[in-house]
């Protein structure tokens, strides 16, 4: 076990040393620095333009600019954004939470709706009804996020009423509810864009599922289940999770990446405070150390989420332990 | 050996159904200029004729600029599936030559070519991207086939590696090395031949991957740019204002139809090579 | 019988007391209620020398007081029509190189601290210096001599020469800061202190939050010496889509938003919740030629000719481009000046949209079509690229209609879509052929020199096209330099006409913007170089308060 969370840890800091050592190149390589558009008015002289530039660094070689970058990065400096006139780490500690709720939300959703759904699928193998709802999940395989996103807002938002448009909390009367009400508005926010995720994350594991229990039930068995009329899923929903398991909790951490992607669209479309937004904001007003915490940030995430899933699986089920 | 396992997966309503859709989408990529009614450039009436609703004369309606939106389609398949087709060509071609270097080489360049697979995959791919676009600026066409090929490939080189794995250890490639066939020759003529099958899964998987990717790119404003018509970018255009829902839906259903019908088909295919490996064994 | 009195008693009663209610709500009519405002951007600083975007400029300045204010005639000669604002007066020296401010006694810090004399002197001091980075900065510098402090409530300003908007340019960029708080602090960390992040003010509303991506929300200074705001607390949200925005303002979870999209007018305006404002506009857009070759050096190979320049604008027909992209909300544009400022003139002669003319003169200068529906000369095809930034949305829409309509005169056009960045690099660096741009401007016609003149001509400047001509750059200085309106006028007049004649950029829109609100929201006329500068005398209509409106926690 010790080995293996060791070897993985070294894994993950290699990997993440060589994203962002190629993020920090790519990024130093493009048009325009942070100044480039801040200061981009006819009134400003290119006196003031250079020494902002040199007080940051922007004029020194791309070495130099990478050495002293990975050093401050030692020492936990993240550096200043421009575009949102606070330090990186403040962004992040305002933003990557929210990522985190949104997308555990979205996570624990689909699990439990994928789960449910993949092992029902099983169980009536064959059946016209388990036919609809391959298709169904294909369908919603096959939709990108923002078109759920947008289709979501476009029902549930704009033409029902039911939800707010955006954001995370109701910006004039959050501050003065009770602890219940203020979680209470956060679900309200929270319902569409991590109900949109939940469901791509859903139609997922569903699938991971079905051929699951599959692989572990036996078709007689099924059979009996079935025969035995409504315990039939309590038996195996309990039987199915105690096999796939570790499986599951492996597979979390494959969809991480994915999800994380999805959270970008989403969480720009519902105005949701998170990181993925931020990112795309950065990239418009080259925040270059902006971009490249939110690379950074992600990769940790995806890296560290991983290999908790990896772990998290081969303590779950022991016949993956000797794999890695 | 191939077609059998083709002909196999075909065998379904399913999947005839969704290689339809795909050749219908193909011929629209190919034959635009025939089969659009009118020219996508064209607006005839830029301020009156602007924003219509589906009609006889433009079925799908037409855009801001009073230009139909059926032929924005079929040339943005031209563009849309242009890209995805080639970016997955690249894409499978560098994941076929790396998983089978590693599948074939083992030892050190195995381990050193999985890390890399690992680094690229522990970047969702969404990100990676956006911060790529950051860096290189705006993107030509080639550029942004450049870039979806270049992050795309993991998957392929897993599986391929995978695969060369298992074939490498069969009795008649050991029989190959027995008699002193150089192992380029196994390779090319023993191995590579076995991977096709896995080859075609492991690029519906990466087409299926890469359409919607290249549209939320464009939906984001850092993919294809207009004017150049892609689906992804209609879609950018029309999303703005809820009551012109024409500008969303037609080019949003096309995406949907032809992802769902590459992961259709790819579903098919994978069973029909479990089915001839259950076969085999 | 009995049973009726009483009912009718209590009913009496009932009103009686409904009265003194009414009576009571009268007392406060339209205190009180909470603003929301759609916003897409958040502010990036509130340190009022380094702000830029609108929302900060917004905030800081219901946050600080100005000095003084420009009145509602938007007059920028002199300091007639202006308000008082932390000057209660002010007088000329002799000469009138000096202004003398005499500061309200009654204003004060919102730590408490009295506003003072040495707050004007240091925020000039800020201003000013170049390691804070004010984009106004080179122009105070170019203003302004020197500030002398008489006693702690009056100082006196000198100005460097005698110009018409001097006083205009110094009152409208200066916000005095306060030096109890910021004198120790590093110049150049200024804009990134914690004051610049939770600024305190001394303006109708103090800071209460700025959560990044979220909302900035200030809410009224009890007791302000101006007298305090009618409403309670302002908010902006953020979001960063366009959509999403409009569709908080449908719902109602906003009550505001400053520009409208075309496209959306049509459904606002039908939304029985919201009321449509017009406001002057202060931007405009056009097509700009470059004249010169930067890799050569020489004259552009298409655009060094005045002749091909002005048939191209003859090949475009704006008031369709116009119409197309903005419905009723844009107008052609008439020269390199909008409507609303006082040196515009409609009456200039313009290019008008003439296809034939066009076609004849291309023609005539040895552009034939060929085979393919081009122009060509000695086998030199009429092509060019055109480079549009996608950060807006309008120029976006607008770049396709420009290349189809000279498609059909004959003319290639090659549409790139940069995004922001690249383009700036591009039209900097001279790197193009033509390009579409946007620029925005203040009631003063001064940005005109930056703009068009030879000198902004140089590299970095913002006549990105290298438009020189020397007649049009004496008009414009001779404009800006007279003393009354009506020879400034006629110099700017002059100008405009050359600069129409010469046809270096194809102006083709003015935006009319429009803010769209709820009904719930009284605002009075908004100003339109600074629409927010009226929210302190905005209200809530009384029976249309919702909950938001009343409840909220005072303490930050």
């Amino acid at each position: 076990m010790r080995r293996l969370l060791v070897s993985r840890a070294a894994q993950s800091a290699v990997v993440i040393a060589l994203v962002a050592t190629l993020a920090f190149v790519l990024i130093h390589l493009a048009p325009g620095d942070p100044f480039s558009t801040s200061l981009d008015d006819p009134r400003v002289g290119s006196e003031i333009r250079d020494r902002q530039r040199a007080l940051f660094g922007y004029d020194r070689p791309l070495p130099e600019q990478y050495v002293r970058w990975v050093g401050n990065l030692a020492r936990g400096e993240l550096g200043y954004s421009h575009t949102l006139g606070s330090p990186v780490a403040e962004v992040l500690r305002d933003t990557v939470p929210h990522t985190l709720l949104l997308m555990g939300t979205a996570l624990v959703l689909g699990l439990i709706g994928g789960v449910a759904l993949g092992t029902w699928q099983a169980s009536r193998r064959g059946s016209v009804a388990e036919h609809a709802a391959g298709a169904a999940i294909l369908f919603a395989l096959s939709v990108p996020e923002f078109l759920l996103a947008l289709g979501a807002l476009a029902l549930f938002a704009i033409h029902l009423r039911w939800l707010p448009v955006s954001g995370m909390v109701d910006p004039a009367m959050h501050d003065s509810m009770g602890l219940v009400r203020r979680v209470a508005d956060v679900v309200r926010h929270l319902a569409l864009p991590a109900g949109t995720l939940a469901l791509v994350t859903a139609a997922g594991v569903s699938r991971y599922q079905r051929t699951a229990v599959l692989a572990v039930l036996p078709e007689d068995f099924l059979r009996s289940a079935r025969a035995k009329g409504a315990r039939r899923s309590v038996v195996l929903v309990r039987h199915a999770l105690r096999n796939a398991l570790g499986p599951l909790i492996a597979i979390c951490g494959l969809l991480l990446p994915a999800l994380l992607g999805g959270a970008v669209v989403v969480e720009r479309i519902f105005a949701w405070p998170g990181m993925g937004r931020m990112m795309v904001d950065a990239v418009g007003g080259r925040d270059y150390p902006l971009v490249l915490a939110g690379v950074l940030a992600g990769s940790v995430l995806v890296a560290v989420g991983g290999a908790a899933a990896d772990v998290l699986a081969s303590l779950a089920d022991p016949r993956l332990r000797n794999r890695t | 050996m191939a077609p059998l396992f083709a002909r196999r997966a075909l065998r379904s309503t399913g999947a005839r159904m969704a290689v339809g859709i795909l050749a219908l989408f193909v011929l629209c990529a190919v034959a635009a200029k025939q089969l659009a009614p009118y020219d996508p450039r064209v607006q005839p009436a830029a301020d009156t004729g602007k924003n219509q609703p589906p009609s006889r004369a433009h079925p799908f309606g037409t855009d801001g600029a009073s230009r139909d939106v059926l032929s924005r389609l079929i040339y943005g398949a031209r563009v849309s599936l242009g890209v995805a087709g080639s970016s997955v060509l690249l894409a499978v071609t560098v994941g076929a030559l790396v998983g089978a270097l590693a599948g074939f080489a083992g030892g050190w360049v195995d381990a050193a070519a999985m890390r890399l697979v690992d680094a690229v995959l522990s970047v969702p791919r969404l990100l990676l991207l956006i911060a790529l676009v950051a860096s290189v600026g705006p993107l030509s066409i080639g550029g942004i086939i450049l870039l979806l090929g270049l992050t795309g490939w993991p998957v392929t080189s897993r599986i391929v590696r995978a695969e060369v794995r298992t074939l490498r250890e069969r009795e008649y490639v050991h029989a190959a090395r027995a008699t002193g066939v150089p192992e380029w020759r196994i390779l090319a003529a023993h191995v590579l031949p076995g991977v096709i099958p896995q080859l075609i899964v492991a690029a519906t998987l990466a087409l299926a991957s890469v359409i919607p990717t290249e549209a939320s790119l464009s939906y984001l404003g850092l993919g294809l740019r207009p004017p150049t018509p892609s689906w992804g970018n209609m879609i950018l255009e029309g999303s703005d204002d809820p009551r012109t829902w024409w500008l969303v839906l037609f080019p949003g259903l096309a995406i949907v139809a032809t992802v769902l019908s590459v992961n259709a088909l790819g579903d098919r295919l994978r069973e029909a090579i479990d089915a001839r490996q259950y076969q085999r064994r | 019988m009995r049973l009726l009195l009483t009912t009718l008693q209590r009913g009496a009663k009932r009103s009686l007391a409904a009265a003194a209610l009414a009576a009571a709500a009268c007392e406060n009519a339209g205190r009180g209620g909470t603003l929301i405002i759609a916003s897409g951007q958040d502010p990036q600083n509130l340190f009022p020398p380094t702000t830029d975007r609108v929302v900060a400029r917004a905030v800081t300045e219901l946050l600080f007081d100005k000095l003084a204010d420009v009145g509602p005639a938007l007059n920028t000669i002199g300091a007639a029509g202006f308000q008082p604002r932390l000057a209660r007066s002010w007088d000329w020296s002799r000469d009138s190189l000096g202004v003398t401010f005499h500061l309200d006694p009654r204003a004060r810090w919102q730590d408490g601290h009295a506003v003072r004399a040495a707050d004007v002197r240091f925020a000039l001091d800020v201003y000013t210096d170049t390691l804070v980075g004010s984009r106004s900065g080179a122009d105070l510098r170019s203003r302004i001599d020197s500030i002398s402090v008489g006693d702690s409530l009056t100082c006196t300003v000198w100005f460097k020469e005698r110009t018409p908007e001097n006083f205009y340019n110094l009152v409208n960029t200066l916000i005095p800061l306060p030096v109890h708080l910021l004198g120790r602090t590093p110049r150049d960390s200024l804009e990134r202190s914690d004051f610049a992040r939770a600024p305190v003010g001394n303006g109708p509303f103090r800071f209460v939050r700025w959560e990044p991506l979220q909302r900035v929300e200030i809410v009224a200074t009890e007791s302000f010496y101006r007298g305090r705001a009618k409403l309670d607390r302002v908010i902006w949200t953020i979001a960063p889509v366009m959509t999403t925005l409009v569709q908080q303002l449908f719902a109602g979870e906003a009550d505001f938003m400053d520009e409208l999209p075309p496209a959306d007018l049509p459904a606002a305006a039908g939304n029985p919740d919201l009321r449509i404002v017009r406001r002057a506009s202060y931007g405009y857009g056009f097509l700009q030629f470059n004249l010169h070759d930067n890799e050569r050096s020489a004259a552009h190979r298409l655009f060094g000719d005045r002749e091909l320049r002005r048939a191209l604008t003859r090949a475009l027909d704006r008031a369709t481009i116009v119409r197309s992209v903005f419905d009723s909300l844009g107008v052609v544009a008439r020269g390199p000046f909008v409507r609303a400022q006082w040196a515009a003139d409609t009456t200039v002669a313009q290019l008008g949209f003439d296809r034939a003319a066009a076609v004849r003169t291309l023609d005539s200068l040895g552009w034939r079509v060929g085979s393919d529906g081009i122009r060509s000369r000695a086998g030199i095809p009429l092509e060019f690229t055109v480079i549009v930034s996608t950060a807006s949305k309008n120029r976006t829409r607008l770049a396709p209609l420009v290349q189809e309509q000279w498609r059909q005169a004959g003319i290639r056009v090659d549409l790139q879509s940069l995004d922001d960045n690249a383009f700036n690099e591009r039209r900097r660096s001279r790197r193009f052929d033509a390009l579409l741009n946007g620029l925005a401007t203040t009631p003063s016609p001064s940005g005109i020199r930056q703009s068009w003149t030879s000198s902004g001509a140089k590299e970095g400047g913002f006549n990105a096209g290298r438009y020189e001509n020397a007649v049009f750059d004496a008009e414009v200085d001779s404009g800006l330099a007279a003393g009354a309106p009506r020879a400034a006028k006629a110099h700017f007049r002059a100008a405009y006409q050359i600069i129409a004649d010469d046809a270096p950029a194809i102006f083709l829109y003015e935006p009319v913007t429009v803010a769209a609100m709820s009904r719930r929201l009284e605002t009075g006329p908004l100003r339109g170089d600074a629409w927010w500068s009226g929210i302190p005398a905005w209200s809530i209509v009384a029976n249309e308060r919702r909950r938001r409106d009343s409840t909220f926690s005072r303490s930050p």
